[in-house]
């Protein structure tokens, strides 16, 4: 259970923020292309962000723990 | 044993261009299940709205109809020079501070050339369709001014009714939600319409305020400027600092529409600035709806995006358009693919590029 959870932290989670960090982008040139769709804005938008800034930080906590333990 | 171990972990590892390649599928999934469900997926919303101005049993004619077309509009072909309008307004606008609305709207000055294009070009008239009751007078010209690559067609509906409840609005699917689309062809059949156009596409936005044959469905304000039709027969235009929605219910909202910009200043006269972005700013096709008198409306589809027939116009043009026409107060609807004009179950005008589904419509019903 702790292996599994250990794997998704180091595995996974980076390739969650990647695709939401790939998807904000596109957003963002979206919206400059057409700011009526407004796609940064929408309530949809809102929650990805929380789940993209969470899934940040916490990949970014890993890698930082993981270096500091093969250093 | 160890090595082993080691050496199954590595072959099971992706190579990092099969790592690039996956994260950009899981990208491109991500993107498709987004617009699935923000763009595709109808969303019917429980909002049933709430009546805050009813004029359905009122029988009594507010306005009277004009007694007979004049001589002119009778006429196939006529060249007409839009009256230049030397007045012009400034407006200075307050944002709304930090607050951010769901059109990224900015106060772009109006183009003096822009609008100097129309008004010095001939108009010229090309035909007319009028369609008359004891309760609606409706007559449709087609216009062009400007040749080859700068010509430009649209469409006028010149419209007198005897009350209110005769100019409606209608939702796709006769629905009220997200992602519920039809044309307007479908809608205005739906309803009965002997002319429809374009609405604001209420539901291509979260926000926004809808009011719709005096039912409210939504009041929240975003950075476009809003326009309301009172059952009185007048039309009021407000940027969002400036708009109450209780006042506006107060007064007897009948509907609402929520995209813009405001293009004339209440006197016909074009605005020094509009409350919208350079996307909307540049030239499109048009639908803009205006006020010349209560029981009086005027509008206006412009086809673009199709050289040699029409251009499209900016907001300056349109503005320019609407306030030759006699309007003293003019709005922008949706535009773009989204603006069409329905005459008799036909479309009058010919849509870019086939046109596209829309949430709403404004309408006059037949008898």
């Amino acid at each position: 259970m702790k292996q599994g959870f250990q794997r998704f932290l180091t595995r996974v989670l980076p390739h969650i923020t990647i695709v939401l960090a790939g998807m904000f982008v596109i957003f963002w040139i979206l919206d400059i292309l057409n700011p009526t769709m407004n796609f940064i804005n929408r309530e949809i938008s809102n929650k990805l962000l929380i789940i993209f800034c969470t899934a940040s930080l916490v990949t970014s906590i890993v890698t930082i723990g993981l270096e500091r333990k093969t250093d | 044993m160890g090595e082993k171990n080691e050496l199954n972990h590595k072959k099971k590892r992706m190579s990092v261009s099969q790592m690039i390649v996956m994260d950009l599928l899981l990208l491109a999934a991500s993107m498709g299940v987004f617009m699935l469900f923000d763009y595709v997926l109808p969303q019917k919303s429980s909002n049933q709205g709430t009546v805050i101005a009813d004029v359905s049993d009122s029988k009594d004619n507010s306005f009277t109809l004009p007694e007979e077309s004049s001589e002119e509009t009778k006429e196939e072909t006529t060249e007409e020079t839009t009256e230049e309008t030397t007045e012009e307004s400034t407006r200075s606008r307050r944002k709304g501070g930090d607050r951010s609305g769901n059109t990224n709207t900015t106060d772009i000055a109006s183009d003096s050339t822009d609008a100097e294009n129309i008004s010095s070009s001939q108009v010229k008239t090309n035909s007319f369709e009028t369609y008359t009751n004891e309760n609606v007078q409706l007559t449709i010209s087609q216009k062009e001014t400007g040749s080859g690559s700068d010509k430009i067609t649209y469409y006028v509906a010149d419209i007198y009714v005897t009350n209110i409840k005769y100019l409606q609005t209608a939702f796709a699917e006769g629905t009220y939600g997200k992602n519920i689309k039809d044309t307007v062809l479908n809608i205005g059949n739906e309803n009965n319409a002997v002319f429809a156009v374009s609405g604001d596409f209420y539901g291509n936005s979260e926000e926004g305020v809808v009011i719709r044959n005096g039912i409210l469905y939504r009041l929240d304000i975003n950075d476009a400027d809003i326009c309301v039709l009172f059952t009185d027969g007048t039309m009021k235009t407000y940027s969002p600092e400036d708009f109450d929605g209780e006042e506006v219910i107060a007064e007897g909202a009948w509907q609402a529409w929520n995209f813009g910009p405001s293009l004339l200043d209440g006197s016909g006269g074009i605005l020094g600035s509009f409350n919208t972005n350079s996307y909307l700013n540049s030239s499109n096709p048009r639908c803009a709806i205006g006020y010349v008198e209560p029981g009086h409306y005027i509008l206006v589809v412009v086809d673009g995006r199709n050289e040699g027939y029409s251009k499209g116009v900016t907001l300056s043009e349109l503005a320019q358009i609407m306030s030759g026409e006699g309007c003293v107060l003019a709005y922008n609807l949706d535009g773009g693919k989204s603006a069409a004009m329905v005459y008799q179950g036909e479309y009058v005008n010919q849509p870019a590029d086939g046109g596209r589904e829309v949430s709403d419509i404004i309408l006059i019903g037949g008898e």
